[in-house]
């Protein structure tokens, strides 16, 4: 399962990716996580499964869920407080539920 | 109140994600922001050229030259990279070759903003016979232009290629020497375009933008108290409703906030006096004066997490320490949530105001000069501020003026946000318990 997580310049959702990945190998996922600004997004559509939008950039839910839906990935955004307490278990949680959709 | 935010939130959300999506003004975001590695490491040079040791410029004396070439090729050439990036990044969005875009666009800034100039007759010592350009016509101050025309070329070379309008090859001909021949028609239109502006009617693009940006340039990144209020407060009312600001802002205030700070560098690197440079408001005075944890001046509010009663508070204060030490503050504005809550907006909105009055007051007085260098966002604020501002120790010291006073005003919101944390703490026993499962040490 392949992760892709996006804010403004992808620093802040770098802080969640780790507690996300300890998540997943606390539950036994196989997760390859990682996060990107939103102007990589378009590059890395092909390979991930999922993207969840940092909620500070969620004015680009329309445009992103558009190209995602071309290709068949679900968008969403991060619950902004899961994302403020870096709540990796619930994220992943999110993610996984989206994907299973 | 919730319903009004959710009104707010409504009519703002539109709007933010028109500007956050128009094409040409995310090329021009990305294409700008692009370039930042460039005037950062440009920015160490200005910064080397100017330690306050004795005896160190004299030192210095026989490299100075040297050691201004990389300076010159970063910041001092600053626009000719704009015109690739906005190119490059507007070409992406087209699905078009970013390669030949960027080609284009930089072609279009060169006829549009360089003039070649002719020595006809040596100087011996000064110059010789030949064709020179000057490359100032590549810095900042051609930035505007740069922008323009870029878009304008990429537009161009769009529009031809979706009309098909290109120089057909039988099919036998491998597509990699085809390809390069699809430009070769936009080449030649970009050319005689900009070419027939410039030579043919006259006609200075670089200079009519700039002229027609900057009374907008001046309030908002200038010397005006007002602008750089305003600034800030619209950054921090986008922030408050969870929208990033500078985001949004970007498209708008990007080019004029990076060419506000290479006018000073250039103005500095030729001076070496930080106290008379052209603009007062640059990002980097609001980097490093008032968003001190990062955007909200927030730290302080980190700070009196930390010492909070509320269990989650606290846990929430030592989450966001270090993100917010490096100026990265997204925990806390969603953790707590500053946004849309009534109570910490308030001083999220009113801390940062009263230290942008505050830093102006000083400067006023002649305590601080102005900004000459650009670091990284992440470095640490008062040591930031010292190196930004010549190395002045005041600088230091008005941030952590700053900090007490933003900690001052956030502190009676804290205590009325803190109570009602206590009480729903106190009120629900379990509900919390499985909340702060998630929340520990980053």
């Amino acid at each position: 399962m392949n992760i892709l997580l996006c804010c403004s310049a992808g620093m802040s959702t770098s802080l969640l990716v780790s507690k996300m990945e300890k998540a997943a190998s606390e539950e036994g996922v196989n997760a390859k996580i990682q996060a990107v600004a939103t102007t990589e997004v378009r590059n890395h559509m092909d390979e991930v499964d999922v993207i969840l939008l940092g909620p500070q950039v969620r004015y680009l839910l329309n445009d992103i869920r558009k190209i995602g839906d071309e290709k068949g990935v679900p968008v969403d955004t991060i619950n902004p407080m899961h994302y403020g307490t870096c709540n990796g278990k619930e994220v992943l949680k999110t993610a996984v539920q989206l994907i299973s959709k | 109140m919730t319903s009004f935010m959710n009104i707010l939130e409504s009519k703002v959300l539109p709007v933010a994600n028109r500007i956050g999506s128009q094409r040409h003004l995310l090329a021009i975001r990305h294409g700008v922001l692009a370039t930042l590695p460039l005037t950062i490491i440009g920015s160490f040079f200005v910064i080397l050229l100017n330690f306050p040791i004795e005896g160190y410029d004299e030192w210095i004396a026989p490299y100075r030259a040297a050691l201004d070439v990389p300076f010159r090729f970063t910041v001092g050439a600053m626009a000719l990279y704009a015109a690739f990036g906005v190119g490059s990044a507007l070409a992406g969005h087209y699905k078009l070759d970013q390669l030949s875009a960027g080609f284009l666009s930089v072609l279009a800034f060169l006829i549009t903003c360089v003039v070649p100039t002719q020595v006809m007759e040596s100087v011996p010592g000064v110059i010789e016979a030949g064709r020179w350009l000057p490359i100032s016509s590549l810095s900042a101050a051609s930035l505007f232009g740069a922008i323009v025309t870029s878009l304008i070329s990429v537009e161009i070379f769009h529009f031809l290629i979706k009309r098909d309008i290109k120089i057909k090859l039988p099919e036998s001909v491998p597509p990699m020497v085809s390809n390069s021949f699809a430009a070769l028609i936009p080449t030649l239109v970009v050319v005689l375009l900009f070419w027939g502006i410039r030579y043919g009617l006259g006609f200075d693009i670089n200079s009519i933008i700039t002229t027609l940006v900057s009374p907008l340039k001046n309030l908002l990144v200038g010397n005006s108290l007002v602008g750089g209020l305003l600034t800030v407060f619209l950054i921090v009312f986008f922030w408050s409703l969870g929208i990033h600001g500078p985001a949004i802002l970007g498209p708008i205030i990007r080019p004029m906030w990076d060419s506000a700070i290479l006018e000073n560098m250039d103005a500095f690197a030729r001076t070496g006096n930080a106290a008379n440079l052209p603009n007062l408001f640059t990002e980097q005075f609001i980097q490093w004066f008032v968003w001190i944890g990062g955007a909200g001046s927030t730290l302080s509010l980190v700070v009196l997490f930390l010492f909070s009663k509320s269990k989650y508070l606290k846990e929430l204060g030592k989450l966001s320490f270090v993100p917010g030490i490096f100026n990265i503050n997204e925990p806390v504005i969603f953790g707590a949530p500053i946004v849309m809550n009534p109570i910490l907006m308030v001083p999220f909105i009113v801390a940062p105001l009263v230290n942008v009055i505050v830093s102006y007051t000083f400067f006023q007085l002649g305590l601080i000069p102005m900004i000459m260098a650009k670091l990284p966002f992440t470095v640490f604020s008062p040591i930031a501020a010292v190196i930004s501002t010549d190395w002045t120790i005041m600088a230091g010291v008005l941030v952590i003026l700053n900090f007490v006073i933003s900690l001052m005003i956030y502190f009676p919101f804290f205590k009325m946000f803190e109570k009602q944390h206590l009480r729903d703490e106190n009120k629900i026993e379990d509900g919390p318990e499985e909340e702060k499962a998630g929340i520990k040490y980053a």
